[in-house]
């Protein structure tokens, strides 16, 4: 055949003759045998995240002190001419912002000396964050106010060493809280800031000390405005999580007569009977809040996304030689141990095993006892509470990682129709826990079936909060397929289901794995939706803590939290195995 | 399909990612058709980016082409005027890709199973399965590598494995990526040679991609050349290499020396004539294509036929002769190579390891007049 004429270029009529109709399809395949599954997912994303969104913004219109269905704005009025919002605002950003502050510090620095340093100790620092992750945070306030209470060992000692009556610290009190808070944040911290300094390339800090500067000329000149961007974003997302706090206000501040917006919402949620109007209009005002706030962590975690400096293969960052002050940095290892995990678990071990609450001291240690463990051990209460955690926490982070799995796959992979679905799971970040709270109860409410108190309602609500956790890990873990893995499978003849199954599943499942564990230590901990939720037969450990606690029962909590921690602990050093293993996505927490 | 006329057909084929413009030429293909007998070896030839990938992966099924049809034997893959298509996991193709794509959780026997396991309507118990994976294996030389862990093996072995797999169920076309472009240079040798020798042995309808001209000459029953997403030539690989249509395609297959000049009055195919260069010397060149007047074409001399001689050597009948001076040498062993600078540009000549010419002395370069060819030259 002639060449030339086959050949002869379609340079005016191509663009024209091609049919615009297929220029998005896509070897997935067409029609509804791909828009189908695409468009179920997309539904169960929408009836999940859009209704809570939906219900809050509409009871925060409604005025339930005067008859009829008219919108109104009546609630924000008297919000906003309430001075006391103001004081709740400026308490809750000075709350979290100092908050912010100190974990960051305390975190950034021990990160930097176990991951960039020759320091001693350094597996201290992973033990402290493993068993912290997985101590629920009732727990440290809960020794935290032993601690630093009037008649706790710091005060104490004080008082004899001062000889006066006052106080060293207040722990219902804004300092108080922020050490409180600080200190529960600098394992994630910790966490966060090892993924970035390990990621920092050791040629260029090489290169200034070549220059002739020393070890903290560089760390000043070179690491720190590297490491800039990243730790900035992460400044950002603890805050967010930090305004959103909900155990140390209402533990700490409420006692203390200290009002922040959390506490506010459970405060009118739980007034007899509750002010859903008003809780509402606080909700929306959080929502925009955190909306902000996350706006401003995208920017900035986008910039720091240009400062990661891996250079591929074989990149291994060398530790500094610190010298003579390799002392200085186990020293602060061992600060770090002692104060977030040794301090707290000790108070919380002392109170376990002591019959009632009483300040450490060498003449009460001839009466200690295990009648607290006996007595969670035996008590069917327990057992019942430890196995709803189980159930729920189970539940909830396995439908949020197949869920994220499979919406993962759609959206990185372009199916057709599947442009909404990241938004649709990313949505529930803008809902802090308290307020997806508030909203499901008036789901539960309005729902015919009696979702109301039960178990099912607390695993819907920890799913759409999750979500966007388990898409953290589920994402990158797709992306790290190589798109020729599933051509080559569609091509032997697999389907896309079989493509799913056979090719993207298999090689998801570390980051899956990571992902379930992750959901299951936060669900298992979280109280601030679980208590809103909770019916009497439907309790979540962290509530029943919370229950006792408020009850007095110090020493069961104790009990009941050493035997949760130490199998929660075991799980967060599986998880924090596998995200080590799965290099890629660390740091993805 | 099996057994009947497994001719692969392919009509206008097009798919464009953004048209062409002023500067860049279109990203993907123009429309392009051709006609594979059963167990011909085709290549698809050109620099990168042309658009030979776009071409393959529509014919996988892997992109869907804008416009055009495709057709295997008596099935219709694709057709853009009766919308007809043949979902890529109904095609029965194999292929191998640039990356091999070798699952990594699964052993070398359960990649290569694969295609058997998943194939609709058609059940096999495991005792099939075993003996046509070992076939396979067999066949690509990775006999008793059934147990190993894919990516426990060497690149060559990969790519084996990779080929195993494309062929198990033997397919009614076997598709191939750049398959030897990961390989260092001495296990491609080697490779090429297997996978001639392989495929000649199935008997399978090959579609070949590459960019390296040694690989497309030595290997394929049919070259295509392709620039820019345009196909240039097709034809064997002696009819490309011996009658270039065009100076992209003589450029493309191997270095040469393109002289520029312009045609005075029309040319008939294969006539013999002389042209002006445009630095003004008349050469006697041959036309293996017809060319019409007033045509910018470009005297194509490859070094290998150009000799050299001292100025005023008595010149062969027949000949050109070119006066110019010596620029650089170089030797390479089994060869000195000259670069001789002309009044306008410069020509490259190979000659024999002991020729003895100095840098700055002047020599005449000259040239058979039936080693010069007169192209159409597009680029200008
Ligand atoms: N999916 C795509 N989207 C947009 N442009 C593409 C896509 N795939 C290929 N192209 C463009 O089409 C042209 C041809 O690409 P390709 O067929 O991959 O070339 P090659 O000949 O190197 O295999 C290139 O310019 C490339 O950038
Ligand atoms: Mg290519």
């Amino acid at each position: 055949m002639s060449a030339t004429q086959l050949a002869a270029p379609a340079e005016t009529g191509a663009e024209a003759r091609r049919p615009a109709r297929r220029k998005a399809a896509n070897w997935r395949g067409r029609g509804w045998r791909v828009r189908l599954p695409v468009f179920a997912v997309t539904t169960i994303l929408a009836l999940l995240v859009l209704p809570p969104l939906v219900i809050l913004v509409r009871t925060s219109l409604t005025d339930y002190s005067a008859p009829g269905d008219d919108l109104t704005l009546y609630n924000f009025t008297s919000l906003f001419a309430d001075p006391l919002l103001y004081v709740s605002a400026f308490n809750s950003v000075l709350f979290a912002a100092l908050s912010t502050l100190l974990s960051l510090i305390i975190g950034a620095v021990v990160a930097w000396i176990v991951e960039r340093s020759n320091a001693p100790f350094k597996r201290l620092a992973v033990l402290t964050t493993v068993i912290s992750l997985g101590t629920p945070a009732i727990l440290y306030v809960y020794a935290w106010v032993f601690l630093l209470g009037r008649a706790g060992p710091v005060n104490a000692t004080w008082r004899w060493l001062t000889g006066t009556r006052d106080n060293l610290v207040d722990i219902y009190s804004i300092p108080g809280m922020v050490l409180v808070e600080g200190f529960l944040w600098v394992p994630l911290v910790f966490l966060l800031c090892s993924a970035t300094f390990k990621r920092q390339n050791a040629d260029l800090e090489e290169a200034a000390r070549m220059s002739g500067a020393n070890v903290f000329d560089t760390v000043l000149r070179v690491s720190l405005p590297m490491a800039k961007p990243a730790l900035l974003g992460l400044a950002l997302f603890i805050f967010i999580r930090n305004i959103e706090a909900f155990d140390v206000p209402v533990l700490l501040g409420t006692p203390g007569g200290i009002k922040l917006l959390t506490s506010d919402v459970y405060l009118a949620m739980t007034r007899v009977p509750p002010d859903l109007g008003h809780s509402s209009a606080f909700a929306v005002i959080m929502i925009l809040l955190v909306s902000v706030l996350l706006y401003f962590y995208g920017r900035v975690s986008r910039s720091a996304d240009r400062y990661a400096s891996v250079t591929g293969k074989g990149f291994r960052p060398r530790p500094f030689d610190l010298g003579r002050y390799r002392w200085v940095g186990g020293a602060i290892i061992l600060l770090n141990f002692l104060l977030v995990l040794a301090a707290p678990l000790s108070a919380i071990l002392w109170n376990s095993v002591t019959p009632f609450v009483r300040p450490f001291s060498i003449a009460a240690l001839s009466n200690l006892s295990v009648g607290n463990y006996t007595q969670v051990l035996t008590d069917p209460y327990y057992l019942d509470m430890a196995l709803n955690t189980v159930i729920v926490a189970t539940a909830a982070a396995t439908v949020a990682v197949a869920l994220t799995a499979v919406v993962a796959w759609f959206s990185v992979r372009n199916f057709p129709g599947s442009q909404a679905l990241e938004h649709l799971v990313s949505l529930p970040i803008v809902l802090p826990g308290i307020v997806l709270g508030v909203a499901m109860i008036q789901i539960a409410l309005r729902t015919p079936f009696g979702l109301y108190g039960t178990l099912w309602l607390i695993v819907i609500a920890f799913v759409i909060r999750y979500m966007p956790y388990g898409m953290r890990y589920a994402q990158p873990g797709v992306m790290q397929i190589h798109r020729e893995l599933e051509e080559a499978a569609g091509i032997a003849g697999a389907g896309q289901a079989g493509i799913f199954r056979r090719v993207v599943f298999p090689l998801l499942s570390p980051a899956l794995l990571a992902a379930w564990l992750f959901i299951f230590l936060l669900a298992s901990k979280e109280l601030s939706i679980a208590i809103l939720l909770a019916g009497s037969n439907s309790k979540t450990i962290a509530v029943a803590m919370f229950d006792q606690w408020t009850n007095g029962q110090a020493g069961e909590v104790a009990a009941l939290g050493m035997i949760w921690t130490v199998l929660m602990s075991c799980l967060a050093a599986l998880m924090i195995w596998l995200t080590g293993k799965d290099k890629k996505s660390e740091g993805t927490l | 399909m099996h057994g009947k006329d497994m001719t692969l057909e392919v009509r206008n084929l097009g798919k464009l990612y953004w048209p062409k413009n002023g500067k860049t030429p279109g990203g993907g293909i123009q429309p392009i058709s051709f006609s594979l007998k059963p167990g011909t070896f085709f290549t698809l030839l050109g620099p990168s980016g042309c658009g030979k990938t776009t071409t393959l992966r529509c014919i996988a099924g892997l992109e869907q082409p804008d416009e055009g049809s495709l057709r295997l034997g008596e099935t219709v893959f694709f057709d853009a005027d009766t919308d007809a298509l043949v979902p890529l996991n109904r095609r029965n193709i194999g292929m191998v890709f640039q990356s091999y794509a070798i699952w990594p959780h699964m052993t070398v026997f359960e990649n290569v199973a694969f295609p058997l396991r998943v194939e609709k309507g058609v059940k096999r118990d495991k005792a099939q399965i075993a003996r046509m994976v070992d076939v396979a294996l067999t066949t690509v030389g990775l006999a008793g590598y059934a147990s190993r862990s894919a990516t426990q093996l060497s690149g060559g072995q990969q790519q084996r494995v990779a080929l195993a797999r494309a062929i198990v169920r033997q397919p009614g076309l076997l598709l191939l990526d750049e398959p030897l472009s990961n390989l260092d240079a001495r296990l491609r040798d080697e490779m090429r040679n297997e996978l001639k020798r392989l495929q000649k042995q199935i008997g399978i309808t090959t579609v070949y991609v590459t960019h390296d001209q040694h690989e497309a000459l030595e290997m394929s029953d049919v070259i295509a050349v392709i620039n820019a997403g345009v196909l240039e030539q097709m034809g064997s690989p002696r009819e490309i290499y011996d009658r270039p249509r065009n100076a992209f395609v003589a450029s493309f297959m191997g270095g040469t020396n393109l002289l520029p000049a312009r045609t005075e009055a029309a040319v008939a195919e294969d006539a013999r004539q002389t042209v002006r260069l445009e630095a003004g010397q008349d050469v006697s060149v041959v036309f293996p294509y017809a060319v019409p007047a007033g045509r910018k074409i470009a005297v194509s001399v490859r070094p290998e036929a150009v000799q050299l001689a001292p100025v005023g050597t008595p010149l062969p009948a027949g000949w050109n002769e070119l006066i110019g001076k010596v620029g650089t040498s170089g030797f390479l062993g089994n060869m000195m190579r000259y670069s001789i600078d002309l009044p306008t540009g410069r020509i490259e000549a190979h000659q024999p390891p002991d020729a003895g010419f100095a840098e700055g002395d002047a020599v005449s370069v000259r040239f058979a007049a039936d080693k010069a060819l007169g192209l159409i030259d597009q680029a200008a």
